[in-house]
C-alpha cells in the first residue's frame, strides 16, 4: 500500500483497523516531504514537531474510543496567504518574511476542531498573484509530472504538494482560477465553492469581491470532505450566508442519468490548445454515456472577462494592500516584488480620478452582464463545461517575459470568480504528456450537484 | 495611453526604481489597451442588491480583539504598547 497516496476515506479507514497509527502516517508524509521536496519546492515552512504532536493526540482519542472529527490523522497543507497562529505566514512576499501570525484563520480553525494534522505551508505566487508561481518572492514550484515545466497558480505549491503525495489536500484560494488552473496542471481536483459558502477571516486578501477558499484533492470525494469541514456562515466574514445546506457527500455517488450539462461554446474558440480539446471532448462523450443531457449554451460576454478581471481585481488589489506599510507588522512597502507593485499601480490608476468612469465603472457593468450570462445559462442547465486551461503545464520561464500571455492562461476560469459560482477542475485526459483540467461550473450554493457530476464523471475516467 | 507614473506612484505609496517606472509603463500600456474592450459594453448597472446583513451586538468580543502583546507581537517599532508611527501633522 502507497500509504502517501491515500484519500481522506481511506486514511479513517487505516486508523479504524489499526494499519497504521496517525503518528506512523504523519512520519510517513513528513519523510517524504524531507525526501521529495528539496526538488519540488512546495513547503515554505513545516510544522513538523507540533503535527506529531497533533498526532499522537488523534492516536490517544481513537485509544480512548472517542468521537473523531471527519479529518482526523489526515495530513494536510495550507497555502501560505492564509494565516496560521504561531506558524510563519509570508504569502510568499519578502514584505512578509518574520509575520508569525498572532490568531488562526477560521479554516484552520476548524481543520484543527476536525483533527486534521497541518504539516506546513504551501508556496505560491506572491500574494497569490500570478499562473505558473513564478512569482514567489522564495522558490519556484515545480510541477511533478515534469520538473521542467510550471505547475500553475498562484496556488502551484498546494497542487504540487498533493500531487506529489507530500500532503492529502491542501487548502489553497482562489480569486481568478488559482484553485482551478494549478490543480489542471498537476493533474489533481481543485474545488472552487461559491463566493459566500467558506469564511475569508485570515485569508490574506487579494480581491476581497472575488477571492475564496478551497481544497486541492487527489479526487472529487475528498474535495467534498474537506469543504463540508470548512463551509459555514463566520460572523468574521460578512459575506458568508447561513442556512444554506452543507451536505456534499450524502448525494455524492448517486448516479447522474438526465443530468441537464451546458457545453461552453466560447471556451472552445481561439486560443485553446488541440490536445486539451479533444481531451475535454472526449470527456464531455463520457458524460453523455452516463446519461446526461447535452446541449450547446452561450456565455456572449466572454469575451470580456479578462479584461474586467484584470481591472477589478488590482482596483481591489491597490486598496487591500495599502494597509502593509511596515508599521504595524511586515516591513516596508519596498519588499514588494515586481508583480505585486504593478498591480497595485495598475490598480490605483485605474481608480483615479478622470479614469474611474472609463475603466471602473464600465468594468462593474460588464461583470454584471457576465454574471446575467450565468444566471441566464443555469435556468436551462443544471451544470456547464469546458476546460480549466487553454494548455497544459508549460515550459518554466516561457511566459515570464510576456505579462499578457500569462494572464490568458486564466482565460476560462475568471468569469467564475466575476459571477461567484461555485466550479470544480478534475484531471480528463493527457496532451503532450501532461495532465489535462476539466472544468464543471455549478449553480450558486448548488456544489452538492456539482461534486455529484464531477465524481460520478471521475469514476467513468478512471474505468 | 499613457500613464504618468510617477503620479500614481506616489498616490499608490511606492518607491520605484527607474528600471521599473520603464517596465511597468510599458507592461501597463499593454494591459490597459486590451482591457480597453469594456468600453463598449452598454447598459445600465442595476443598484447592488444586499442579500445579507448583520450587526453585532454593542459589546466587545474578546476572541475578536488581540492582547495588546499579540497586537504588537509584529511590529518594529512599539513603545509603551503603542505602534510608533510618523507624525501626520507638524509640530509647528
Amino acid at each position: 500500500m502507497k500509504i502517501n497516496s491515500l484519500t481522506i476515506g481511506e486514511v479513517g479507514q487505516g486508523l479504524v483497523d489499526k494499519d497504521f497509527s496517525a503518528k506512523e502516517l504523519t512520519q510517513n508524509f513528513i519523510d517524504q516531504i524531507k525526501n521529495k521536496d528539496e526538488s519540488i519546492h512546495s513547503y515554505l515552512a513545516t510544522n513538523f514537531d507540533i503535527a506529531l504532536s497533533a498526532a499522537a493526540r488523534v492516536d490517544t482519542l481513537i485509544d480512548n474510543g472517542e468521537k473523531l472529527g471527519k479529518l482526523a490523522g489526515v495530513p494536510a497543507a495550507i497555502k501560505d496567504v492564509i494565516v496560521t497562529k504561531d506558524l510563519t505566514t509570508t504569502a510568499s512576499s519578502k514584505i512578509l518574511e518574520n509575520f508569525i501570525p498572532p490568531y488562526n484563520a477560521t479554516v484552520v480553525s476548524k481543520l484543527e476542531e476536525e483533527h486534521a494534522i497541518i504539516l506546513g505551508k504551501n508556496n505560491s505566487d506572491e500574494f497569490a498573484m500570478g499562473s505558473s508561481n513564478e512569482n514567489s518572492a522564495y522558490e519556484k514550484t515545480v510541477n511533478p509530472v515534469d520538473p521542467t515545466r510550471v505547475p500553475g497558480g498562484s496556488s502551484g505549491g498546494s497542487a504540487a504538494a498533493v500531487a506529489a503525495d507530500m500532503a492529502v489536500f491542501s487548502l489553497a484560494s482562489d480569486t481568478g482560477g488559482s484553485i482551478r488552473q494549478p490543480a489542471a496542471l498537476c493533474g489533481v481536483v481543485g474545488l472552487k465553492p461559491t463566493y459566500g459558502r467558506v469564511s475569508r477571516f485570515g485569508l490574506i486578501a487579494m480581491a476581497s469581491s472575488l477571492d475564496q477558499i478551497g481544497p486541492i484533492t487527489h479526487n472529487v470525494e475528498d474535495a467534498a470532505i474537506v469543504l463540508e469541514s470548512i463551509a459555514g456562515d463566520d460572523i468574521y466574514d460578512d459575506t458568508t450566508v447561513a442556512n444554506k445546506p452543507a451536505d456534499f457527500t450524502t448525494d455524492l455517488k448517486k448516479d447522474i442519468k438526465g443530468t441537464k450539462v451546458g457545453i461552453v461554446k466560447e471556451y472552445f474558440g481561439e486560443g485553446l490548445d488541440e490536445g486539451s480539446k479533444k481531451a475535454v471532448e472526449d470527456t464531455i462523450k463520457k458524460l453523455e454515456e452516463l446519461g446526461c443531457d447535452i446541449e450547446e449554451v452561450n456565455l456572449p460576454h466572454s469575451e470580456y472577462a479578462l479584461a474586467v478581471y484584470y481591472i477589478v481585481m488590482p482596483a481591489e488589489v491597490s486598496t487591500n494592500l495599502a494597509r502593509f506599510d511596515g508599521i504595524r507588522f511586515g516591513k516596508s512597502r519596498d519588499f514588494f516584488g515586481d508583480e505585486v507593485k504593478k498591480r497595485i499601480i495598475l490598480g490605483t490608476f485605474v481608480l483615479s480620478s478622470g479614469y474611474q468612469d472609463k475603466f471602473f465603472a464600465k468594468a462593474n457593468l460588464a461583470r454584471q452582464l457576465i454574471r446575467d450570462d450565468f444566471d441566464m445559462a443555469f435556468e436551462k442547465v443544471d451544470v456547464l463545461v469546458g476546460p480549466t486551461s487553454p494548455t497544459v503545464a508549460w515550459k518554466i520561464g516561457e511566459k515570464v517575459d510576456d505579462p499578457l500571455k500569462m494572464y490568458l492562461s486564466d482565460i476560462y476560469t475568471v468569469s467564475v470568480n466575476l459571477a461567484g459560482n461555485p466550479a470544480i477542475s478534475i484531471p480528463c485526459g493527457i496532451d503532450q504528456d501532461m495532465p489535462v483540467g476539466f472544468q464543471i461550473i455549478g449553480k450558486h450554493f448548488e456544489e452538492a450537484k456539482l461534486l455529484q457530476v464531477a465524481h460520478n464523471l471521475e469514476g467513468a475516467l478512471k474505468a | 495611453m499613457k500613464i504618468d507614473i510617477d503620479h500614481i506612484a506616489k498616490l499608490a505609496n511606492l518607491n520605484l526604481s527607474e528600471d521599473q517606472k520603464k517596465k511597468f509603463a510599458h507592461d501597463l500600456e499593454e494591459i490597459l489597451e486590451y482591457v480597453d474592450k469594456v468600453e463598449k459594453v452598454s447598459g445600465k448597472v442595476k443598484p447592488p442588491v444586499a442579500v445579507h446583513k448583520r450587526t453585532r451586538p454593542d459589546s466587545t468580543d474578546n476572541n475578536l480583539t488581540l492582547a495588546p502583546e499579540d497586537a504588537l507581537s509584529n511590529t518594529t517599532s512599539a513603545k509603551n504598547g503603542f505602534f510608533v508611527t510618523k507624525g501626520v501633522f507638524d509640530e509647528n
